[in-house]
């Protein structure tokens, strides 16, 4: 059994989080990836949305960083 | 994972298909190009609501974007007051806010579905999952325009290409004018490709549609003319 400590596993978890946005930013993200070429901007933010909750989950962790970034998305909806 | 299989195949995939198979039935000679045509155009014209309203509001928001600069240089500080502050500034000017990046992302799953429908290859007299009301067409008749729709067509790659083309060079230009390709927060993506990823990705679409079979790439270069048709209608509408 390998025992992980707290910090390598906030800072793992993190990095996998702000990971999977990236791919999302890349890919479907209507501002940044391959998309943003037929798009005029759809996020109202800045930072976007995505790069918003990035930044914080880097910052303050998973789930502090998430509920962060879904504030300020509900914010416009 | 199950689960979303199912729901994507009951409720995108299978009324597609269904919807394909109609128009087979109906079209004289059973023309399954024309009816591909059609299919894109119906479902995108269902989708207009969701892609006018995000358009209309970045109308809206690009002859504000002054007063919104002003705002995010008074609380450069403080990313949080400066959300809160532009919020209430759009709540003030009554921008709608059903605008933001879901009524797009709702879209995706549903185009997804088309381009899964049009690479099927529909056998007639055995397409599965249709409705009782529905019938089996007999014969599909796949040549549209002497190109064979469910073989490879290089002429139809190199158009929808073409296509992509014309949208992403219309699209940038659009942006340059309501100042959106200069701003830091916005395509990063842009910045890093630079502008010759306009060029590159057309090159890319028509290598990749001279592989799959001409149905989907009729799909392909319908929607994109569609969508080049919906941004210079809206352009027109909201010119002063």
């Amino acid at each position: 059994m390998i025992f992980l400590k707290r910090q390598t596993l906030s800072n793992i978890s993190r990095k996998i989080v702000s990971g999977i946005i990236v791919v999302y930013q890349w890919t479907l993200s209507p501002d940044h990836g391959v998309l943003s070429l037929y798009t005029t901007g759809v996020c109202r933010f800045s930072p976007t949305c995505s790069e918003y909750t990035k930044k914080m989950v880097k910052q303050h962790g998973v789930i502090k960083g998430l509920k962060k970034g879904l504030k300020q998305i509900k914010d416009c909806h | 994972m199950d689960i979303l299989l199912t729901i994507f195949n009951n409720l995108i995939f299978q009324p597609i298909v269904n919807l394909l198979v109609i128009f087979i039935d109906i079209l004289p000679g059973a023309n399954l190009g024309v009816a591909i045509i059609l299919v894109t155009v119906l479902i995108r014209l269902a989708l207009f609501p969701l892609s006018y309203k995000a358009l209309k509001s970045q109308k809206e928001l690009s002859t504000l974007q002054p007063k919104i600069k002003e705002i995010q240089k008074k609380h450069k500080k403080d990313k949080e007051a400066q959300s809160r502050a532009i919020m209430e500034f759009y709540k003030e000017h009554k921008i709608n806010p059903f605008s933001g990046c879901v009524p797009f992302l709702i879209q995706l799953p549903i185009i997804l579905g088309m381009y899964r429908v049009f690479l099927t290859e529909l056998e007639p007299g055995n397409i599965e999952g249709l409705y009782s009301f529905v019938s089996q067409p007999e014969y599909i008749n796949t040549m549209f325009l002497s190109i064979n729709l469910a073989e490879q067509s290089l002429i139809l790659a190199i158009l929808a290409g073409l296509a992509q083309f014309v949208l992403s060079k219309t699209t940038f230009s659009q942006k340059k004018k309501i100042g959106k390709t200069k701003s830091g927060s916005q395509p990063d993506f842009q910045k890093i490709m630079g502008k010759q990823m306009t060029y590159i990705l057309p090159f890319i679409t028509i290598f990749i549609a001279r592989s799959f079979p001409a149905g989907l790439v009729l799909y392909w270069f319908t929607t994109t003319v569609f969508s080049f048709g919906q941004q210079y209608s809206i352009n027109k509408k909201f010119e002063d």
